[in-house]
């Protein structure tokens, strides 16, 4: 059994029997575990299921093939179970984005796609699918200075006075290689995430505490024309479209219900302005896209 | 019973003119059905139905692992699914390393069953050239080469899953030569040429129950110009950036405009025995259309 160590993330404290170095450490009260073990084969009551996961109101499981079983419970403990030998590196690719956000769910956060920086003393969130351009932002957004506080998760929770805060993740992005030749790196300088696939592990620094107000939401997608086009989104759209990017959505409907989900959204879409970005992503258009942003920002 | 139809061709073979034949019939409307909102179930390779399916996200995984559970991924759609579905595919046909099929077999709990639309491949070359951009002899190339694939880029994402679409010939001959499921094969020179006869085929292999007249009126309103016009006037939302139009020509015979000798006798000779197969060679060499 390995020594446990503890770690800082999205608000929460961590103590794991894998080992974190991405995560920050910390000696403050422990809240969830995550330690090595047996799974079980099956739910006993899923209220959710499909080929490789399964759902009930406070469990979660799921399988990925060739490198772990993950089994998170009542919010509070991540069991994993190796399905190989020496992945812990594959294992944190899947620990760090579908287990921790069916964790954070289970705790009553929001996860959504979605990557979060901080531009003029702002918090700003952008939503995605996967393919939407987020960790290419967050990154050129970083090259100019800007704080990422997380990718891949925005996770969110709406505190005292209706104010909508997002909490600091994961300290590191996954650039596709073509990205990194794009922001002029050297491939060499930085590890792939996986074997045999040619996503690399670029690491952000932040100094920023565990949470931040969101002051801004933008929805990130592609169109075929060639300008690059924001539209405010107004009523009803606002919500369809958020409910579109949760992270897994039946998770996320299993464990807060499908009634609450609806009001937390419509909440978030009766307060928030959510600007819809659009462009085409045939070619570089990352430097166009950071700089509409940045001048939609310091509009408000 | 319910399953999934698959509406598969190699690329610019005419499965969009199919999809909105199909949608223009299922839709009963005394106009043209929107090209932007075609009432078939979407394409094989989208990305994000495999990420909600699996629960985790494929752009963490490496393309052999994808394609591992694709067979899976459709399964399960197909037997969730309340009504038939008709699924867009550009995959050839292939196996995976364990000796299952890319696409689910038939089962108790669903059906599946192919239309195989083909189209002449001096006419797919041009038409795929325009529509990627890539030079005539490079896509002639690309025809040929059985490693050719569509969202095979391993440096960055693509919306789309890997494709792998084999040679043009072994495209045809996966498809058309697989015992596991019900195939029909349509020719795109059939639907210009024979519209009534040709689509009436398919819509009877589907399983649908339309009239003659119900089966005319949804050939009149997916015609090419009016499919064109719509474009031209909204927008088409598959067209890449760069084509000036989805669109462009749809006719028989357009290669004769395009196409150098060289590159004529090229496609010939990589593709002589499906072409005659399939009537578009006679045998003793002589291009019918």
């Amino acid at each position: 059994m390995g020594k446990f160590k503890s770690y800082k993330c999205y608000g929460l404290v961590i103590e794991s029997e894998i080992n974190l170095p991405e995560l920050e450490e910390t000696t403050e009260k422990v809240q969830v575990e995550i330690k090595f073990g047996k799974t079980p084969e099956r739910l006993e009551n899923p209220m959710e299921s499909s080929i490789r996961y399964e759902i009930s109101k406070n469990e979660f499981l799921i399988k990925i093939d060739n490198i772990a079983k993950f089994y998170v419970a009542e919010g509070k403990s991540i069991t994993i179970e190796r399905l190989n030998e020496n992945n812990d590196e594959d294992i944190k690719i899947f620990l760090y984005s579908t287990v921790f956000a069916a964790l954070l769910q289970q705790r009553g956060y929001l996860v959504f796609h979605g990557m979060t920086a901080k531009l003029n003393n702002k918090g700003v969130v952008f939503l995605g699918n996967s393919n939407a351009g987020k960790s290419a932002l967050a990154a050129t957004l970083y090259e100019k200075g800007y704080s990422i506080l997380s990718d891949e998760l925005c996770v969110v929770k709406v505190e005292k006075g209706n104010r909508l805060c997002v909490f600091k993740g994961i300290s590191r992005l996954y650039l596709w290689n073509d990205t990194l030749i794009q922001l002029n790196k050297d491939i060499k300088d930085f590890k792939p995430m996986r074997k045999d696939i040619k996503k690399y592990i670029y690491n952000v620094k932040t100094n920023i505490n565990e949470s931040m107000r969101v002051d801004k939401i933008f929805i990130i997608s592609h169109h075929n024309l060639e300008e690059i086009s924001t539209k405010q989104l107004l009523g009803h759209k606002k919500i369809g479209l958020l409910k579109e990017l949760i992270y897994n959505v039946k998770a996320q409907e299993t464990s807060i219900g499908r009634i609450e989900l609806f009001k937390y959204l419509t909440n978030i879409g009766g307060n928030m302005k959510i600007t819809e970005v659009k462009y085409c992503n045939n070619g570089w258009q990352m430097t166009k896209l950071s700089q509409i942003i940045e001048k939609e920002v310091s509009k408000e | 019973m319910k399953g999934i139809v698959w509406l598969t061709s190699y690329p610019k073979s005419g499965n969009t003119w199919f999809r909105t034949f199909l949608t223009s019939l299922i839709n009963e409307e005394d106009k043209s059905p929107n090209i932007n909102e075609l009432k078939t179930n979407g394409i094989f390779s989208k990305r994000k139905i495999f990420d909600d399916i699996v629960g985790f996200e494929s752009s963490n995984l490496t393309f052999d692992e994808i394609d591992n559970l694709r067979p899976e991924v459709y399964e399960n759609i197909a037997e969730r699914a309340e009504k038939e579905l008709y699924i867009k595919v550009h995959d050839a046909y292939t196996y995976l390393k364990d000796g299952r099929s890319i696409f689910p077999s038939n089962n108790e709990k669903a059906v599946y069953k192919a239309i195989y639309i083909v189209r002449n491949p001096l006419d797919v070359a041009v038409s795929i050239s325009f529509h990627t951009s890539v030079n005539f002899n490079k896509m002639i190339e690309n025809m040929g080469d059985r490693n050719f694939c569509f969202s095979g880029n391993e440096s960055r994402l693509q919306n789309q899953l890997r494709q792998k679409l084999l040679t043009w010939s072994e495209h045809v001959e996966s498809w058309t030569s697989i015992k596991d499921i019900e195939v029909l094969l349509v020719r795109y020179e059939d639907m210009k040429e024979k519209p009534l006869e040709t689509f009436s085929k398919a819509v009877e292999f589907i399983g649908l129950n339309n009239t003659k007249e119900q089966i005319q009126r949804a050939i009149n309103f997916s015609d090419f110009d009016k499919l064109k016009k719509q474009e031209e006037e909204n927008g088409f939302k598959e067209k890449p950036r760069k084509m000036d139009s989805f669109f462009r020509k749809g006719q028989i015979g357009d290669w004769r405009e395009h196409l150098t000798k060289d590159q004529v006798n090229k496609i010939i000779n990589d593709h002589r025995k499906v072409m005659q197969d399939l009537g578009y060679l006679t045998q003793d060499g002589k291009i019918v259309y």
